[in-house]
């Protein structure tokens, strides 16, 4: 079931002393199921926070609609049941993570003691429950980060749009934030997040649409947007004849013997299946057969330069 | 009603917790003290000096403190972005705009009081000094000014830029205790028949807060008698409650269907 869908979504702006029209999301269509974690991917200025900013309210769309949770844009939202976390947060600095997130509590209408037993269950979440009294002005970025992500949780949302949330932090701080929203994904919670970083997106997403100056440019399951980027397959194998080693050379495009391990490269698997079964009729030993596929890293790069 | 009141129990903290705020009472309380040296130097005045200036620092420094604190107050949540969280959250963006008034109109209010009751110690303890009825409600008809100059510093600060903000509520401020002036130019040039300019200086005579209806500064320091005044106790809260009420649904209006940055 789509928790989140989004129909010809459009945003214009008027730039310049003249008004000329800059179009910064152009009929943007996409679904996102119950659960899943979707990622929103795109250079700089793709339309990836304008999206969310049209999602929450923040900004109204030029055309084109969206639902949240079965409720059409405009139509009363229920945004309590949706949790948002801003790129690069800059929250209210002379409040401490306690009163930062009772802050909210109290917004979302929950009593000061539940807003406490929540405020001191998602600090310690987040691993700040040490530095619940210390103003936000003194936290480190990491720590803002964590603080937002456990202000995006207050509402028990089923449904989180996280912008940027690995933004600036250190690896470790990266590697806890992506732990963190995994544990949610456990929870049955739909994400959607934005990231320039692609190596959590490909570990963490099962889904991603790439964006490219305001228009969709893909749209699918990681996994398939990879094995659709797979070039050959590598083949280890070792204890092979001399002439086994000469006719798979012939249809390899590439040989190296390391060690008496030979490695073939080859073009597309029925060749490495072929050859595989013709190394174990020889009796020799396969040490490895892989697909050299890019990463998403690699993936996104291509398809946003091929639509520049 | 919880959601605005928990933005102005916010909007309170974030001003006492301002720096800007506590330099505001200091220079408040030196004026005060200043009075008194210039009571001890005006042999036989004490008690006029000391509430004329007394209640000019309460007056200019709670103008001062609406404007500082009020222009920025909405401008700074829209640069800073913390404005998107609170609205992600479900608020609406006229309890957000209605919250940060309160807010303002809370703190500059506490800080009127506190001023006005250090005020009217000041009187008690001075020996050629009394307290009078109308000390009080000369106090507490500033809250009503500061009422009107909050809901003009939010209206700014919601469509413009801090500076200009200020600029343009303190314009608002002097024209507004200058506006029994302005009916007088008025007529006075309608009677040399530029009508033109008359009927202009009538309009913003209207469009313009009287905030001259809220100082009593003339009466307290010359003892006089209210009691011919004593009925527009009751319209002046309505007065100011109402023109409030205007002014925040204007910027109610141009909030609503703006597009944050």
């Amino acid at each position: 079931m789509s928790i989140l869908r989004i129909e010809n979504l459009t945003k214009e702006y008027s730039t310049g002393f003249f008004g000329r029209k800059f179009r910064a999301l152009n009929k943007l269509n996409l679904e996102v199921e119950e659960g899943e974690i979707f990622g929103f991917l795109g250079p700089n200025g793709a339309g990836k926070t304008t999206t969310i900013k049209i999602l929450l309210q923040i900004i109204f769309p030029s055309d084109g609609t969206a639902w949240l949770l079965n409720k059409k844009l405009g139509d009363s939202p229920e945004l309590h049941k949706i949790g948002y976390m801003p790129e690069n947060p800059y929250f209210y600095r002379f409040l401490t993570g306690n009163e930062f997130l009772m802050f909210y509590a109290r917004l979302i209408g929950l009593s000061y003691e539940e807003g406490q037993k929540k405020t001191d269950r998602l600090l310690d979440v987040v691993g700040l429950a040490t530095a619940k009294k210390t103003r936000l002005s003194d936290y480190s970025k990491g720590m803002v980060t964590r603080v937002g992500l456990a202000q995006s949780l207050i509402t028990d949302p089923t449904l989180l749009l996280l912008d940027e949330p690995m933004s600036g932090l250190d690896p470790i701080g990266r590697r806890e934030i992506r732990d963190l929203i995994a544990e949610l994904k456990e929870q049955k919670k739909t994400i959607f997040f934005c990231s320039h970083i692609l190596a959590d997106v490909e570990m963490l997403c099962d889904r991603v649409a790439i964006l490219n100056k305001g228009n969709l440019i893909k749209l699918g399951a990681v996994q398939d947007l990879l094995d659709s980027g797979t070039k050959h397959y590598t083949l280890s194998l070792d204890g092979l004849s001399q002439e086994k080693i000469d006719q798979i050379s012939s249809t390899a495009i590439k040989h190296e013997d390391i060690g008496g391990i030979h490695h073939f490269t080859v073009a597309n698997h029925e060749d490495a299946q072929n050859i595989a079964q013709n190394a174990i009729a020889d009796n020799a030993r396969i040490i490895e057969l892989r697909p050299e596929r890019g990463t998403l890293e690699d993936y996104f790069v291509r398809e946003v330069s091929t639509h520049e | 009603m919880n959601k605005i009141l928990t933005i102005a129990f916010n909007t309170y903290r974030e001003s006492i917790r301002n720096k800007v705020f506590y330099i505001i009472i200091v220079f408040a309380m030196f004026l005060l003290s200043c009075s008194l040296i210039l009571a001890t130097l005006a042999l036989g005045e004490d008690d006029r000096i000391i509430k004329h200036v007394g209640l000019s620092a309460i007056n200019i420094f709670g103008l001062l403190m609406a404007i500082f604190v009020g222009v920025n107050l909405v401008y700074d949540e829209l640069e800073k972005r913390t404005v998107y969280t609170i609205i992600a959250s479900g608020v609406k963006r006229y309890e957000f705009l209605f919250g940060k008034f309160l807010g303002l109109f809370f703190t500059v209010g506490v800080n009127i009081l506190i001023m006005g009751f250090m005020l009217c110690l000041l009187v008690i303890a001075w020996p050629d000094c009394s307290l009078s009825a109308t000390l009080v409600l000369a106090i507490l008809l500033f809250l009503l000014e500061m009422l009107v100059i909050s809901a003009i510093a939010i209206l700014f600060s919601s469509f413009s830029t801090p500076i200009l903000s200020a600029v343009l509520t303190f314009m608002c401020c002097v024209i507004g205790h200058m506006s029994e002036d302005l009916l007088e130019w008025s007529k006075r040039l309608s009677e040399q028949g530029s009508a033109v300019f008359a009927k202009v200086l009538t309009v913003i005579y209207y469009i313009l807060p009287n905030l001259e209806i809220f100082n009593l500064k003339n009466q307290v320091i010359y003892s006089e008698d209210i009691g011919s005044i004593g009925h527009h106790f009751i319209t002046y809260p309505i007065y100011a409650i109402v023109y409030s009420g205007i002014l925040m649904l204007i910027a109610i209006l141009s909030f609503s269907r703006r597009d944050f940055k």
